[in-house]
């Protein structure tokens, strides 16, 4: 900074305030919801990490709320989905890049960028009216039927509104991000390896399977952003998860996850004393969860990039 | 040897028509979403008409199902306004980080937003209700627009960077070389080179504003029985009616919502395209 011109230095000085001013805000939002989160830690301590209940009541002494049940629900419905999401991002990437005809392959790209931007309400229209109906009398009912004495079958599919439900939507919404970090990825492999494989007289398959494998911590590094993106998807899980605040295995149950608990209880827990608090502590968890995996992912992308152009 | 190369052909054969087919899968939704809005979407416009942009919101047990017009006009408002918000301080802050990369606030800075852009926008719902709307004691439109601003931000800023590096060395160094200081080489020069991705990036600001429904809702209210109240007053948004009349059990709301569905996804569509459009001429 010394040995700039002064008007450039006045340029940069009469910025910094506002650069200054948006970080210290951006860090401020992750410690209001830690402070407004504190009377709920104070109060139930590690029962709102263990315990999942939700009963609201007038007299403060009898209020007991529990998180377990959601906290589980959105790691379940954000992993079941990235589960999803990551064969149909593999295929797209495949196809995209070494399979399909060039203006195909744009075509199918811009169709893949669509989908990406698409409101997630609409998703979420989607999902609740006409998915979960569906999904409900031709996947879960036979499932149940035929394979009801797993526990992840075993309960009776009612409404339609579940974790399955809930994950597919979310793993429809979530692929298009991934496909595009993967191929991404895919385009920043150096093209002497391609050259080389091809040079052996490799097949297409067998170039994508080689090439997918020197991209491997690329890859669980996108999963591992698709699942955070995932882990705060609100709207989506809130349409389709048919929100009851138990713990289940079982995909076919209604249930919660944060979001979509905060999304239904934020209105009515003002009411109260003790459940505002907690809905914040939930999402403090949630930010927290959320911003060390997409550290952890962003941080092998690095690492992985740095190493691929050696 | 050359049943060994059959073996290999026919498994490729095989492998990339499993690849097509899953990708095929992967795309199916948005077919399916597209038909169920422009057949169920279409049901509703075509019973409403004209009608739907400009009236209010049907009551649970009307037979007609009136229009959006409160939410059609909050959405605009609030994206407008949140760009408006969030533009100047994203340009500024994209300026002086990629003019000044070396800057240990520019670092900083690049860490934290970047970060932020990854977390979930339900946050800063939370945030700005327990902030402007406890102290205003209403959710208004302004409240909406601020959550939107905040949630926009982090995106409109990554859009300028990218702008801001998209001025190629050649035209930096012949700017600097007339003896322009970094001011002037903004307004005259780096402005002009690169309007076409400024452009694109307030455009997909836009359209991801219009879109978004987390920031919205404890923010923005749900005004419907007026179109406009004020913008220190509830409005209402196309998305957070979809949300609510999605999760509403009588049918004449699911119509709306359908309804509502359609003419977001014309509007997203027709600005995704704007900006592929603009993109296209993007060539230096």
């Amino acid at each position: 900074m010394i040995f700039l011109p002064k008007s450039d230095k006045v340029v940069f000085y009469s910025i910094l305030p506002l650069v200054i001013g948006v970080l210290g805000f951006f860090i401020t939002v992750g410690f209001f919801m830690l402070h407004q989160a504190l009377p709920s830690f104070m109060r139930f301590g590690v029962d709102l990490l263990v315990s999942s209940v939700w009963s609201p009541a007038e007299d403060p002494g009898r209020e007991v709320y529990g998180l377990a049940a959601p906290f589980l629900g959105s790691l379940y419905v954000s992993a079941l989905a990235t589960l999803f999401a990551l064969p149909l991002s593999v295929a797209l990437t495949f196809s995209t890049t070494e399979i399909l005809p060039r203006h195909v392959a744009g075509l199918l790209r811009n169709v893949v960028e669509v989908m990406g931007g698409l409101p997630t309400v609409v998703y979420g229209l989607w999902g609740s009216l006409v998915l979960s109906p569906y999904l409900r009398d031709s996947v879960m009912k036979p499932l149940h039927n035929y394979l009801g004495f797993l526990p992840i079958f075993s309960c009776r599919p009612i409404t339609g509104y579940s974790v399955l439900t809930a994950s597919i939507v979310l793993a429809t919404a979530t692929t298009p991000y991934v496909t595009a970090l993967l191929i991404e990825g895919y385009g920043m492999i150096p093209a002497k390896y391609k050259e080389g494989i091809l040079s052996l007289g490799a097949t297409r398959y067998e170039v994508f399977k080689l090439l997918l494998g020197l991209l491997r911590p690329y890859v669980i590094a996108s999963s591992l952003l698709g699942f955070s993106r995932a882990l705060g998807e609100t709207t989506i899980v809130a349409l389709t998860i048919g929100n009851a605040v138990k713990p289940t295995l079982c995909i076919f149950d209604p249930t919660h996850t944060i979001p979509s608990l905060i999304a239904s209880q934020f209105e009515s827990a003002r009411l109260y004393t003790y459940a505002l608090p907690t809905l914040f502590a939930g999402g403090s968890l949630l930010l927290a969860v959320s911003l060390g995996v997409s550290y952890v992912g962003i941080k092998m992308i690095y690492t992985w990039r740095g190493r691929i152009h050696v | 040897m050359s049943r060994n190369l059959l073996a290999r052909k026919l498994k490729n054969y095989l492998m990339t028509s499993l690849t097509l087919l899953t990708s095929a899968l992967a795309v199916i939704p948005l077919a399916s979403i597209l038909h169920a809005a422009i057949v169920e979407g279409g049901r509703t416009l075509l019973e409403a008409g004209v009608n739907f942009l400009m009236e209010l919101p049907p009551t649970p047990l009307s037979s007609s199902v009136g229009g959006v017009a409160p939410a059609l006009l909050g959405s605009v408002l609030a994206t407008s306004l949140a760009i408006i918000i969030s533009g100047p301080v994203a340009f500024l802050t994209a300026f002086l980080v990629t003019e000044f990369p070396n800057s240990i606030f520019s670092k900083a800075f690049e860490v934290v937003v970047r970060s932020f852009s990854g977390i979930p926008s339900l946050i800063v719902s939370m945030f700005v209700y327990s902030v402007v709307v406890v102290r205003m004691g209403t959710q208004s439109l302004l409240a909406g627009s601020l959550s939107l601003a905040i949630v926009v931000l982090p995106y409109t800023y990554v859009y300028f960077t990218s702008a801001m590096r998209s001025v190629p060395e050649t035209v930096r160094e012949a700017a600097m070389s007339l003896g322009m200081s970094r001011f002037q080489a903004l307004r005259h020069v780096y402005v002009g080179v690169s309007r076409k991705y400024i452009l694109t990036g307030v455009l997909m600001s836009c359209v991801r504003a219009f879109g978004d429904t987390a920031p919205l809702l404890f923010t923005m209210g749900f005004l419907m029985n007026s179109v406009f109240a004020g913008l220190l007053q509830p409005s209402n948004s196309l998305p957070v009616l979809i949300f609510a009349y999605a999760l509403s059990p009588y049918e004449v709301f699911h119509r709306v919502a359908w309804g509502a569905t359609l003419l977001l996804i014309v509007i997203y569509l027709t600005l995704f395209s704007l900006t592929r459009g603009l993109l296209r001429g993007v060539r230096l």
